[in-house]
């Protein structure tokens, strides 16, 4: 009985073995068809997923969370699977659960042979007629490989997903779906000098244009991997710390006068009508007459900001030569834009600063794209006045909000009232108004200002084709020309 | 002689010795030969039966029959409503020692015999049907205030007839759980009755060997005590006893029949006899283990009587045979 004994538990442990390999190839491939199927469920969901997960790595990620689950209960049911395979030896043999019997006595421990009247007899009788007949077989062909009803069904749906993957719209290389990605502060960096370099090139602001190229470089290196986070906000924070010396100096005399400006707009609108002043006056005389003609000092006259600086200048129209008006309007453009490049820069140190505060919590492209418009609308709009109000179209005023009110104008003052800032166009509407008892109103010469300085935008903007971008200033320019001539 | 080689000649004896037995039976009991089997092991395994059958199928002749081809000493008591439980067990009577001096003597009744046919055990009064039932617990009986023991082995075979219930004593279901088997005497089929016709009218009744003694009986029941059970035959047993128990059976959702129609599952008497009779029956099919074969060969009679139905199962004829029909086909051997 010792010798049947043992080499029973030999062969119970090799036919355990193979069962137990056996199950775990059969739970592997069951994990990875539910790891396929679960990713083909989860695939029209795969924005929610995270931005470093890509999508070819999702059925390995499943097949890694799931894995354990499956294999607990392998564990937990080793005995179960073991009876189950012994118990299937005894049926494929016909040996009415000798072997079932005889693999719970060696499990005991129970090889001694005993004597006649001991205890034990029966128990060395059923490991005899079990060795007697399980010796010749090869248990493991017994219990075959069989592999479960998900290995039929894995192949296709692994190639199907693959598919759906491969087709699928929003499916990139690049980790991450656009809009949903967190956005680094190098991202943000980098989409606002892009915009502000756009800006700065269509309105000649040279020392922003400049910034601008400096903070797209340093955000690029930052994105490359170049340099890390703390270097990139050294680098960004010495680039606008320096905007104090980059300010420019505007010609002598004149800067104090345009920084007295109230708005940015009225500065737009003032090199509006510098361009359109250039475009009026005549090439330089080869006869040598100098003297403004009073055709052209009428026109000159219908610009209204243009002549307003001139008299603040104590430099009226009348009596200027054509050289010095030219050389007067040359000061003027400059003056205008290192006005414009000076606020530029201050309202860049301003953005860069509150970005720098944010650089521990990472908004949404969203967020960016926002304060990126914000940012613009700083930059090419006039003063914005705040005020309570329902915002048109988006939302309704809450519960306990002071009624609206409309904003104060004031007099000569260009009121923008603007809504919420939503997908989609803005519009905005410019209000401006001379309060006096008789009436209000606007007068012809500022519409036609306005809508110059709105035409400059455009031109300015990508919505008007290069080629017609001539054709459309010539027609904004000649709309005072042709109000004057009624 | 080694322990194993003793274990061997016992399991061949025990083979051969129940193969005779069957054979002999044969010669003078036509067909009921899964019966004769379940009586045969029943005695094997200490316990008494309950046979229900319309008169004149050979209950009495199974009986007498198997006590000759034993060795065991047979008596049979009619029961009928005016017997009295002295009838069964026996009394003092009055009579002359030999100095001519009267004395009490006690008188053995009936149930002094190593197998008892309790015929109609449901015509007899529940006082009556107390004192059989008695003498099968105990295994003796107290007599002014003596204890008298019982032969061993002694087992009961009590009868009831399924179609005269009028004005009859049916026996409490706590009484009834204490039988071992519950068997049915079937109706003999066509060959079987035009054997009977040869076997009882034409010659004379053959005469029986003496297979085995009571000595012999008592050590087969040492033996199959002994007979090894592997736990997952033993827990497939278990399962399915509670498998009558609605509510606390593993696979109860597979149960919808036992479910609805079960009103009290079985004691764990029916365990008992379910895992006893499965080990006489491998020992006597001459194997050394149990295997599950020998738990589903006698479900239905160890558990039957064991299981109360409902009304509703009353009132759609739902047996107890089917309710555990069900528990047998959706039980798994190994789960």
């Amino acid at each position: 009985m010792i010798g049947e004994g043992k080499l029973l538990r030999e062969r119970f442990s090799v036919l355990l073995s193979w069962e137990r390999s056996r199950r775990r190839e059969s739970i592997v491939v069951v994990v990875f068809f539910y790891s396929v199927l679960a990713s083909l469920v989860a695939l029209p969901a795969h924005g929610a997923l995270p931005a470093w997960l890509s999508l070819f790595f999702l059925p390995p990620a499943l097949f890694v969370v799931l894995a354990p689950g499956f294999f607990l209960g392998y564990f937990r049911d080793r005995h179960g699977a073991s009876l189950r395979a012994i118990s299937a030896v005894d049926r494929r043999l016909g040996l009415e659960e000798r072997a079932l019997t005889a693999w719970e006595i060696v499990a005991r421990g129970e090889t001694r042979l005993p004597e006649r009247g001991q205890a034990g007899a029966p128990e060395a009788q059923v490991l005899k007629e079990a060795w007697e007949r399980l010796s010749a077989e090869d248990l493991r062909a017994l219990v075959r490989r069989r592999l479960p009803w998900q290995a039929l069904l894995t192949p296709p749906l692994f190639v199907l997903w693959l598919l759906l993957v491969w087709l699928d719209g929003g499916w990139q290389w690049q980790k991450g779906i656009p809009g949903s990605q967190p956005v680094t502060l190098a991202q943000k960096v980098k989409d606002f000098s892009r915009d502000l370099k756009e800006k700065a090139e269509a309105q000649g602001l040279s020392e922003s244009l400049k910034l601008a190229r400096a903070l797209e470089q340093v955000a690029e290196r930052n994105l490359r991997g170049e340099i890390g986070e703390k270097q990139l906000e050294e680098d960004v924070v010495g680039l606008t710390g320096a905007i104090e010396d980059l300010s420019p100096m505007a010609p002598e005399g004149v800067d104090a006068l345009f920084a007295a400006l109230a708005s940015r707009e009225a500065l737009l609108d003032l090199k509006a009508e510098l361009e359109a002043a250039k475009s009026i006056l005549p090439a330089p005389s080869l006869s040598g007459r100098d003297k403004l003609e009073a055709e052209l000092l009428s026109k000159l006259g219908s610009l209204p900001r243009l002549r307003e600086e001139l008299e603040k200048r104590h430099r009226p129209l009348q009596g200027m030569s054509r050289s010095e008006l030219n050389r007067v309007l040359e000061q003027l453009r400059k003056g205008v834009d290192s006005e414009l490049d000076r606020r530029t820069l201050l309202e860049i140190r301003d953005f860069i600063a509150s970005l720098l505060k944010d650089a521990q919590g990472i908004g949404t492209r969203e967020a960016v794209a926002e304060s990126g418009r914000a940012a613009h609308d700083l930059m090419a709009q006039g003063e914005k006045m705040k005020g309570h109000g329902s915002v048109p179209g988006h939302q309704p005023a809450a519960e306990g909000d002071p009624p609206a009110t409309a904003p104060s104008l004031k007099s000569s003052a260009v009121t923008h009232l603007k809504g919420l800032l939503g997908e989609g166009g803005s519009s905005s509407a410019h209000l401006r108004g001379g309060i006096s008892s008789r009436k209000s109103g606007v007068s012809d010469e500022e519409i036609v200002a306005d809508y110059r300085r709105q035409a400059e935008e455009e031109l300015a903007s990508e919505q008007v084709p290069e080629a017609r971008r001539e054709t459309v200033k010539r027609y904004f320019l000649s709309l005072g020309l042709g109000g004057q001539k009624r | 002689m080694d322990g194993l080689t003793e274990v061997q000649s016992r399991i061949e004896s025990c083979r051969s010795a129940f193969e005779d037995l069957k054979a002999e039976m044969g010669r003078v009991v036509v067909g009921h030969g899964e019966l004769i089997e379940r009586v045969f092991i029943a005695l094997v395994c200490g316990g008494h039966c309950l046979l229900e059958g319309v008169p004149g199928l050979g209950k009495t002749l199974i009986v007498r029959s198997l006590g000759e081809v034993l060795n065991l000493s047979f008596s049979r008591i009619q029961f009928t409503p005016d017997l009295m439980p002295a009838d069964i067990t026996g009394t003092h009577v009055l009579s002359d020692d030999p100095a001519g001096k009267k004395v009490f003597e006690f008188q053995r009744g009936p149930v002094f015999a190593h197998i008892v046919l309790a015929d109609e055990i449901n015509r007899a009064t529940p006082k009556t049907q107390s004192a059989l039932l008695e003498a099968m617990q105990e295994q003796s009986v107290t007599v002014g205030g003596k204890m008298h023991r019982l032969d061993s082995p002694f087992m009961v075979l009590a009868t009831q007839n399924p179609i005269e219930m009028e004005g009859t004593y049916p026996l409490p279901e706590a009484q009834v759980d204490r039988f071992f088997f519950k068997l049915w005497v079937e109706y003999p089929t066509h060959e079987e009755l035009s054997r009977i016709a040869d076997l009882t009218t034409a010659s004379a009744s053959p005469v029986l060997k003496k297979i085995l003694d009571p000595e012999a009986i008592l050590k087969i029941r040492q033996w199959v005590r002994e007979v090894p059970m592997a736990e997952a035959v033993k827990d497939f047993a278990v399962r399915l006893v509670l498998a009558t128990h609605p509510g606390r059976a593993q696979h109860d959702g597979g149960l919808p029949l036992a479910r609805r129609s079960i009103l009290y599952g079985s004691s764990p008497r029916g365990l008992q006899s379910l895992v006893m009779a499965a080990k006489a029956r491998a020992l006597l099919s001459g194997r050394p283990n149990v295997s599950f074969a020998d738990i589903r060969a006698f479900v239905v009679t160890s558990l039957r009587h064991r299981i109360i139905l409902n009304l509703e199962a009353d009132a759609e004829g739902i047996t107890a045979e089917r309710v555990l029909a069900e528990v047998l086909e959706q039980v798994p051997e190994v789960p």
